[in-house]
Formats: structure tokens, sequence, C-alpha cells
């Protein structure tokens, strides 16, 4: 846990940190957001020493970091920057080596563990290690970057906008990928990012700052969905229902969907006598419950079966009601099946569940 | 080709490739062969004084004397590498840690004036140097060791400080967030990157170095310079084309050393 108390930070009288008090959950990404200049870099740089508070004190599980020597402190916390960094002279392998090599292990150890980070952010070391940076691309890089941050597994993880130099694409993807490794590795996040869907994608928590105070600290959905005031509400944008919506998973907001077996369709129509829901649509299975198809009711009366591209229709448990709506939308359906691994039919999300969610925790 | 694996056959790594570029240069093999040859038949020629007589003798026919009496071409060469050696490799040990001191942030107060300093002392001829030398270290060895270690610094100070300037500081900022002490950042990241500018500053200073320590003979340190001097004076070109030759086949080589040197630098493993 890292504990902020009465943290202040002047540079020649002016305040870039004002008086800011927080917790940071262990376990959780915590994102800081604002526009430049807001503090948010030298809130995290106050974390690992790389520049010392004016006053106030900052404690990380209990410890105010003061007390710690700040090399040693250092090593004991990850630290990803927007230029990377990785040192030009050095392979993709001592790089990652390097925390491990100031702390002492040997090199077969070191070895060992960057060859295991490789595989972790999915490079493979035979290809990777003993590559210069220079052979890396940006995003690549950037992998790196953070497999040297957690060589030699520390707690904590500061990143000052670690994806700013990738393409949009690249962002996405190296997103979601440390998304899944945090959820596998559990580390005590701080993030700072401009960004705010990447704030929304990654962040358990988003601190939004100005002129060096915190403005509100919140869940993702309460940033967007109950802004503290004007400024809030101007910074999420007036799309911020839209972008609400992707902090909320489709599981979580998924029904039971009516379906049917394939083989027992009667002359390629389903059987008059089926009941079914209010959006209308009937899910056609194989054997292995793989959608395969579709079906419409519409006054009474069935319409074509449709065979179906499941992977083009249907939207994953894992992604969020802005994905679904936007598959709702383009299809112009009242319902998107939920699939899980091989195309499975799981339930489906409909409009109206997607509608309820923008209606509640007093949303206007 | 059959049974030999030229490099380009099996798949090298990036420092593999380097390194192969580096020695290969672009196919030019012409110029270390033609220095290979040339350091050959010099000490050759240095070893057997009877050989070189005749080669001058070829060279410069109807003149009364060929050898330099007062000391073997083999012995004056000694001397000038010796001379060399000793005020380049006290000005490279004080270029570069110079160079490093006022780039830390403690003396980085004193970057303007060092650096003025060390170009104010190349504005002064090395003969003037040496004169000043003279009356407080006398004559011999000495003040022309001291006149060449003045004159050798400013080439690494300048390269040591352009090289450390030039260190991206988003590494240096990633070495501290790392944890890395001062003294890390320096060995591990800054004098490694910096390594190739600093390395091509040794080699100018080398270069010029074993010209000007001609001049020593002027004081009496011996050396190439005591040849050609000694020629000059009694108008014998035959002597002055040994001296100069000489120093210029030893500049050559040195440059070429220091060439290989630098251009295996950068990928210079920093994995001790």
């Amino acid at each position: 846990m890292i504990e902020f108390e009465h943290v202040v930070k002047e540079y020649n009288g002016v305040s870039a940190v004002n008086d800011i008090s927080l917790e940071l959950p262990a376990g959780k990404i915590c994102v800081f957001i604002g526009p430049s200049g807001c503090g948010k870099t030298t809130s995290l740089r106050l974390i690992n020493r790389m520049i010392e508070p004016s006053s106030g004190t900052i404690r990380l599980d209990g410890t105010p970091v003061s007390k710690i020597r700040a090399e040693e402190l250092r090593r004991g916390i990850g630290y990803v920057i927007q230029s990377v960094g990785l040192l030009p002279h050095m392979s993709v392998r001592e790089n990652i080596g390097i925390v491990p090599r100031l702390l002492g292990w040997d090199k077969h150890k070191r070895d060992t563990r960057a060859d295991e980070l490789l595989e972790l952010i999915g490079l493979s070391p035979g290809a990777y290690r003993d590559k210069l940076p220079h052979e890396l691309s940006g995003g690549e890089a950037q992998r790196v970057g953070v497999a040297r941050a957690l060589a030699a597994d520390p707690p904590v993880l500061l990143m000052d906008e670690p994806f700013g130099a990738v393409d949009p694409l690249g962002r996405e993807v190296l997103q979601r990928e440390f998304l899944s490794l945090n959820r596998e590795l559990k580390k005590t996040v701080v993030f700072v990012t401009h960004d705010l869907d990447e704030a929304i994608r990654l962040g358990d928590r988003i601190v939004l700052m100005r002129n060096g105070k915190v403005v509100q600290d919140d869940i993702p959905e309460r940033i967007l969905g109950a802004p503290h005031n004007e400024f809030v509400r101007e910074f999420v944008g007036a799309d911020r229902a839209l972008k609400r919506l992707s902090c909320f998973t489709v599981e979580s907001y998924m029904h039971k969907a009516v379906f049917l077996d394939r083989a027992l369709l009667q002359n390629g129509r389903p059987p008059e006598d089926m009941q079914i829901n209010g959006t209308g649509m009937l899910w056609i299975v194989d054997a292995g419950e793989v959608l395969v198809g579709m079906c419409r009711r519409s006054g009474g009366n069935w319409g074509d079966v449709r065979e179906v591209r499941a992977e083009e229709l249907g939207v994953s448990t894992v992604n969020s009601l802005r994905d679904a709506l936007s598959r709702l939308l383009g299809r112009g359906m009242k319902a998107v099946p939920v699939l899980s691994d091989g195309n499975r039919l799981v339930g489906e999300v409909r409009l109206t569940d997607i509608e309820a969610v923008n209606q509640s925790d007093g949303y206007v | 080709m059959m049974g030999m694996s030229s490099p380009s056959q099996h798949k090298l790594s990036a420092r593999e490739r380097f390194r192969v570029r580096m020695i290969m240069g672009s196919a030019d093999v012409v110029g270390p062969v033609l220095l290979v040859m040339g350091v050959v038949t010099l000490l050759w020629l240095a070893a057997n004084p009877s050989q070189l007589e005749a080669v001058l003798r070829m060279m410069f026919p109807g003149r009364r004397g060929y050898l330099y009496e007062r000391a073997s071409l083999m012995t004056l060469l000694g001397e000038h590498l010796v001379l060399v050696a000793v005020s380049g490799s006290a000005a490279a040990v004080v270029g570069i840690s110079l160079g490093v001191l006022v780039t830390r942030s403690v003396g980085r107060d004193f970057l303007g004036i060092v650096r003025d300093l060390s170009s104010l002392a190349q504005t002064f001829p090395p003969v003037a140097v040496l004169a000043l030398a003279v009356p407080a270290l006398g004559f011999g060895f000495k003040p022309a060791v001291v006149a060449l270690f003045v004159y050798s610094i400013l080439p690494v100070l300048n390269n040591t400080i352009s090289g450390l300037e030039a260190v991206p500081p988003d590494i240096v900022e990633a070495s501290r967030g790392m944890g890395m002490t001062p003294v890390q950042i320096l060995f591990f990241t800054e004098l490694p990157v910096a390594a190739r500018v600093i390395i091509a500053g040794v080699r100018t200073s080398v270069v010029i170095n074993i010209g000007t320590a001609t001049i020593g003979a002027v004081v009496g340190a011996g050396g190439l310079g005591a040849i050609i001097i000694s020629g000059l004076v009694r108008d014998n070109y035959a002597l002055v084309f040994t001296g100069a030759v000489s120093a210029a086949v030893l500049a050559f080589s040195a440059d070429w050393c220091f060439a290989r040197l630098e251009g295996s630098f950068y990928i210079a493993r920093s994995d001790r």
C-alpha cells in the first residue's frame, strides 16, 4: 500500500503538488490523470524518490520512503518511463538483468530470469535475448522496458506514460497484455497517463488531478458517471456516457439466451410453438453449443434462419458493454450473443441492459 | 569455397555482424596490408642498419653519411614511443578524469573554465611550452613529456565532455530509476555509451602527439626528432627522410589501432 500524507512539492515557490493525501491499495492499478502540469508525474516520481517532497510523508507499506536509502528503495520498485531508456550498449537480456545485477544475483540466475520474463511478455527468448535495443520496434522495446521493471519481482510498479510513444493500435495491444499480465502478478501499479480511454481501460482507480491537487479520486465508472464538478465533467468529455460503458464487462450484465440445436430445425425453420423472449432473437447452435446461426421472429412469424460467423457477430465475456453496444448498433439487433472459448454460446446482452446501466448510479 | 564457412553463410547475431563489419571495414583490406608491410619494413631496417644504409644510398646518392651516428634507429624509435606513451597515457587519464569531474553536478561550475583553459593550452605552440618547461625541469626527457602531456589533454578532455554530455538523458534517468548509484551510472551507463567518442579523442591526441614529439629533440629528449633535426642542420635529407617516414609509420599504425578500438566499443559487453 502506498500512502500520501499532506505531500507538497514546490519549485521556487510554485507548487507542483499541493497538499495531496491519498491511499493507494495494494495489488490494484491506480491511474493518475489530468492536463499537463497537473502534478501527476511529479507525484509518481515522489514515490521512488526521483524527487524529494518539500513537505509531507509518503509511506510504502507503512514505512516512510525517506527512511529508506534512495537507491535501495528504487531497486525494490519497478519503473517504466515513456522513452523506455534501454541501455543501448547492452543486449535485451543484459538490460532485463540490470536490477538483479545491482542486487548481486549471479549471471546464471539473471539469465534464467530474463528468459522467463521474455516468455512472459510474449517475446521468444531465443530470438530476442541477444538483440540490441536499436533492433527492436517501439512496441517491443516498451515490452522489454516492462520486463526490465519486473525483473527483480518488485511489489510496486511505477509507470510514467509507458505506452504514450507507441502507435494507437500497438498501444491497445500493450494495454490488453499489461492488464492480463497484472491480473496474474497482482502488482501495486501507479500509472500516469493523459489518455482517458487508457485510464478507464486499465484503472481500478482513477485519480484526476489539476494544479497539483486531487480533484476526484474514484473508481472509473463514478469518475464518468458522477463527476464531482464542472472540471471533471469537462475533462471526461461529452461522450462520457459512451466511455463509461467501457467500465463494465459483458459478463456481469449478460442474460440467458434462447437457443436451439440445429438438429431440431423442422424444414429449416424453428418449431412454430417455440417460446422466445422480448428481443425476438433465437440463436442456433450445433451439438457442441457453438453458435452457427440466428433467426428473428417478428409479428409472430419466423424469419429465415441465417448462418453466421460467430466471431463476427458475438462478443466475448471479457469485452465491455461499449463493445457490445457497437455490435448492437452495427447489426441493428436488440441483443448480441455472448461467447466463451471456442465460440460457445453462453448468453446474450440486450440493448435494454445497456440503457439501464446508463441510467443507474444517479447518472443524468 | 567448399568446406570454408564464410561469415555470411551462417546466421550471425547482431553483435557478430557489427564486429565483422568493424574488422572488415568496407572490404578495405588494402590499408591494413600496406600498414603491416610498412611497420615490418621499418622494424627490419631499424634492426639491420647496413640494409638501411643501402636503401638510403640508393634513394639519396652521393651523400657522405646515411646513418645517425649517436644512436641507432631502433633506440630512437624506442625513445619516441616512450615519450608518446608516457605523455599520452597521462593526458588520457587526466583528460578523462577531468572530463568526468566537470560533468558531475559537483564539478559543473568548473565546466566553462576547464574548457577555456584547455583550449588556451592548445593555442600555445608546443615549442613555447617546451621553452617554458626547460627552466623549471632542465633539459632532457622531463620537459618534453610535460609539454606533450599539456598539449595532448585537450582532444581527450573535449571529447570526454562532449561524449558524456551526449548520453541521452532518458537512459540516465532510467538508470537512476533502477537504483544505480551515481558511480554505477557513470560506469554502467555513461562511460560505455560515451566510450566511442572518448576513444576518438584519445586517438586524435596520440596521433598529434607522435608528430609533436619530434620537437622534443630540441631539448634533448631524443626520439625521432633527433635524427630529423640533425639532418636539417647538416643539410642531410637522408636523415630527415628516415626520421619523418618513421614518425609517419608510427602515426598511421597508432591511428589504425585506435580506429579498431573505437569501432569495437559501442558493442563492447559491459558484462564483466
